[in-house]
């Protein structure tokens, strides 16, 4: 935590991006976490939209600045910038939608290529009350979460407000345990500083071998 | 009878023998001649004896016996007559006794019924005692519990209609002898006198009342003409009223029609003839502001002067009666001047688009709001009309900044190739700007303005975020996009750290830098260590383990590469410069470049820490090679 905002009210920064395809519904997904409300036709996000909320993990405060990003093709390459110094990334699907799940593998790429290597990874399959309109399934969630290693895998409902505010405390929970065990990491590898405020320097080779990686 | 006894008493003599001396002597003594009744004796014996003889005597006798007799008989028959007259005498005696006996009853009668006349007179005399003394005490009671006649002129009031100043002690004397007959009447509660006196003073009272609303009307009509000095009796009849709420609000109301209709005569002519030689305000209509801000300040004066006028009708009235009355009249007095104020500042509203103007407008619409609400009440129509006025300014200029920033924010082009921010950023946060310094200066502070003042700084930034974003999609580079992305983000900071109620908006620009600070950053110092060829003995460094054997003896971390590379890295410190990321330099805030360009090399080095660590490792066998220490690389890159 290097970063020093006049805002004393917080033990812990995080930084969450949620990415997907458009229409995933990742607006929806983040409106319930913050508000508690949910608004069924959202505008389509331009760029990148910013919210903050504070949630207490084991008696501290954390705060989450969590960064919901345009799913259009367009803004790819703006939003990622913002994963550079993410430490937490929200993968969405919409489990009606087939074409959204395919494209993950895409937005785990981009991840790959410029987030951080111990970036804290979550698939969310949205909009599970269209129980009915299910194409992609539960399992196929799981897969892929074991495929890349994702801290978990949960299907959500911004309408029924199931499983939202879960998935961010169990994010919050992660990277706060994750920067706690982080801070000794840090003294043992020399003079690099593996926190939110500087982009490791891992995440610079990874750009030039990920192709070497998977 | 005298006769008959010296007869007798002479033969007794002569017949006596013994005492028969005597009687001779006596009878020789007696000079017979010299005795009258003896020479009446003789003369009546005389006639009767004519002869004198033995017998004489018995004749005599005889005869005078007879004739005894016969006087006797005479006697006794003159003697009943007189028995008869006595006998009635005595009738007639007996009947006067027996009407005197009458006439004494009748009087004894006469007597009791007089003594009855008596007593009733006394009677009567007690009762007209008492009924005098009533009378007297009925008197003192009218005198006390009714008015005088001078009172009862008074209270009917002048000829002209008004009252005069000896109106108010005959009213308040009604008020005290109705009372006073309302306590008598709680002591006994059926005395009826009591009942009539307070149902003449109530019907008095009412009238009088009534002639004193009628006056105060006059008077008020008289008032709304001249401006004089309110004469005493006014503020007495005003006070008079305190205990018929109901006139005393009728009174005002009829006050305040004549005030009404004179502060709305004063307003057109200040509008349209202008005051005291100045120019009418009309002529000011071009100029929104001073339009709007000398017709509220002429409002705001007339509602002052009305307030005194007011306060002084009312000084005679107990403070409550004033608090409750004063904000309703003043908001009466006021309401068709709202109406007026509100067609005029409609009118100059329309087709007026100019943000500030509009903000300063909504501005003085709130000065003026705080100032006159407590004079007329936040439920006037004059402080209703202005936040109206208010609200509708406010709509109109937010719909009309939103326009604006539309406008501008639609001619936005695609950055230069400076990355500097293109014209239409620089306009929008000049149009913030401007707002937001017309806000600063004429805040109150509070809730409102804070929401006010988000939502002025939404209405531009957030399109401006969404525009800047979607500029930069048709950039290609990801470093240019940064860099640009950056120096819009760096102008919005700057002119947001300059006002209060930013800190949100100031750590969402902050947040939004660092992301892209961390793409320069990582993209110029991957420029720098790739430059060198550093990149891949950095990542075979990372990777290797020593299982793997000697680090040298991997393919492109060999010793000649190593050193090549070493060769390279070098130069590169000798002219720091050479193989950075040109557009780096085309952030504007020296800050954020220094910032950028601080950590690229604290992340240089960091890289080469690990390299050097590796390298100094005798493991890894390179031998010979001459690296710079970490120490001295940080030195030469400071």
């Amino acid at each position: 935590m290097n970063r020093e905002d006049g805002d004393d009210s917080f033990d812990y920064l995080f930084k969450v991006v949620l990415i997907g395809d458009m229409g995933v519904g990742k607006t929806c997904v983040v409106q319930r976490f913050r508000n508690g409300t949910f608004v069924d036709r959202q505008g389509t996000t331009i760029g990148v939209d910013f919210t903050m909320k504070s949630l207490i993990v084991d008696g501290k405060r954390v705060k989450l600045q969590i960064w919901d990003t345009g799913g259009q093709e367009r803004f790819r390459t703006i939003t990622q910038s913002y994963y550079r110094s993410a430490n937490g990334i929200v993968l969405c699907y919409d489990i009606t939608c087939k074409q959204s799940y395919e494209s993950l593998e895409r937005w785990i790429d981009d991840v790959s290529k410029f987030a951080a290597p111990n970036v804290v990874k979550v698939v969310v399959g949205t909009k599970a009350d269209l129980e009915s309109e299910r194409i992609v399934q539960v399992e196929d969630g799981e897969q892929l979460q074991r495929r890349h290693g994702m801290l978990t895998f949960i299907e959500t409902s911004a309408k029924e407000n199931t499983n939202v505010d879960k998935t961010f405390y169990r994010l919050a929970e992660t990277l706060k345990r994750q920067h706690d065990a982080g801070m000794s990491i840090e003294s043992q590898i020399e003079g690099i500083r593996l926190n939110s405020g500087s982009t490791p320097v891992g995440g610079l080779w990874q750009k030039y071998e990920s192709c070497c990686r998977y | 009878m005298e006769n008959g006894e010296p007869e007798k008493v002479a033969p007794a003599s002569f017949s006596s023998a013994n005492p028969a001396k005597k009687k001779i002597d006596k009878l020789i003594a007696s000079k017979v001649h010299n005795d009258p009744a003896f020479a009446e004796l003789m003369d009546y014996v005389s006639p009767i004896v004519s002869d004198i003889d033995i017998h004489t005597e018995r004749r005599l006798m005889r005869k005078l016996e007879q004739r005894e007799l016969e006087l006797n008989k005479e006697y006794l028959k003159e003697f009943e007559k007189v028995n008869e007259h006595v006998q009635k005498f005595s009738d007639k005696v007996t009947a006067m006794h027996k009407i005197c006996a009458d006439l004494t009853d009748q009087i004894q009668q006469n007597k009791e019924k007089t003594q009855d006349l008596l007593n009733k007179t006394s009677a009567l005399q007690n009762r007209k005692k008492v009924l005098e003394l009533k009378q007297k005490t009925i008197d003192d009671f009218l005198a006390k519990f009714s008015l005088t006649e001078a009172e009862e002129k008074a209270l009917d009031g002048n000829a002209d209609g008004r009252v005069s100043s000896d109106f108010f002690p005959a009213l308040d004397r009604a008020h005290s002898i109705y009372e006073q007959s309302k306590q008598l009447l709680r002591t006994c509660a059926n005395h009826s006198a009591a009942m009539g006196v307070m149902e003449e003073m109530s019907k008095k009272m009412e009238a009088a009342y009534d002639v004193l609303y009628r006056s105060i009307q006059r008077e008020c009509r008289v008032l709304s003409t001249e401006m004089v000095e309110v004469k005493g009796v006014i503020a007495e009849s005003f006070a008079a009223l305190k205990d018929r709420q109901i006139l005393l609000k009728y009174a005002l109301d009829d006050y305040a029609n004549a005030r009404k209709n004179n502060a709305m005569r004063a307003f057109s002519d200040i509008l349209t003839r202008g005051a005291g030689g100045g120019k009418p305000l009309e002529v000011l209509s071009h100029d929104p502001l001073r339009y709007t801000g000398d017709m509220l300040a002429w409002i705001y004066e007339c509602i002052g002067s009305e307030k005194d006028l007011l306060l002084l009708l009312l000084s005679k009235c107990p403070p409550e009666m004033i608090r409750e009355h004063e904000q309703r009249v003043l908001a009466s007095i006021s309401a068709q001047l709202a109406r007026t104020f509100k067609v005029r500042v409609e009118q100059t509203l329309t087709g007026e688009h100019e943000s500030t103007l509009l903000y300063k407008l909504v501005s003085i619409l709130a000065f003026y709001a705080t100032k006159i609400e407590p004079i007329v009440g936040a439920d006037s129509d004059l402080v209703q009309t202005i936040d109206e006025l208010q609200q509708l300014t406010l709509n109109i200029f937010f719909s009309g900044l939103n326009q604006t920033v539309h406008k501008i924010l639609t001619k936005m082009g695609t950055p230069d190739y400076d990355l500097l921010p293109v014209q239409a950023v620089h306009q929008s946060l000049m149009l913030l700007k401007e707002v937001l310094d017309v806000h600063d200066s004429t805040s109150s502070g509070g809730d409102e303005s804070k929401a006010r003042f988000d939502k002025m700084v939404a209405s531009v930034l957030d399109p401006l975020y969404r525009s800047i974003q979607l500029a930069t999609t048709q950039l290609h580079s990801p470093v240019d996009i940064s860099v640009y992305t950056l120096n819009c983000l760096s102008s919005i900071h700057s002119l947001l750290i300059l006002y209060p109620f930013t800190d949100k908006r100031i750590e969402v620009a902050l947040a939004l830098m660092s992301g892209h600070e961390d793409t320069l950053i990582s993209e110029e110092a991957s420029a720098i260590l790739s430059s060198t060829g550093l990149i891949p003995i950095y990542q075979k460094a990372m990777a290797h383990n020593q299982s793997q054997g000697p680090l040298s003896s991997i393919s492109e971390a060999d010793a000649a590469t190593v050193k090549r590379a070493l060769e390279s890295f070098d130069h590169f410190l000798a002219q720091p410069h050479f193989g950075r990321i040109d557009q780096v330099a085309r952030i504007s805030n020296i800050k954020v470049r220094e910032r950028v360009h601080t950590r690229t090399m604290e992340n240089v080095v960091a890289a080469y820490s690990i390299i050097h660590s590796r390298l100094v490792d005798p493991f890894n066998k390179y031998e010979g090679l001459e690296a710079k220490t970490v120490e001295q690389v940080r030195d030469l890159l400071k």
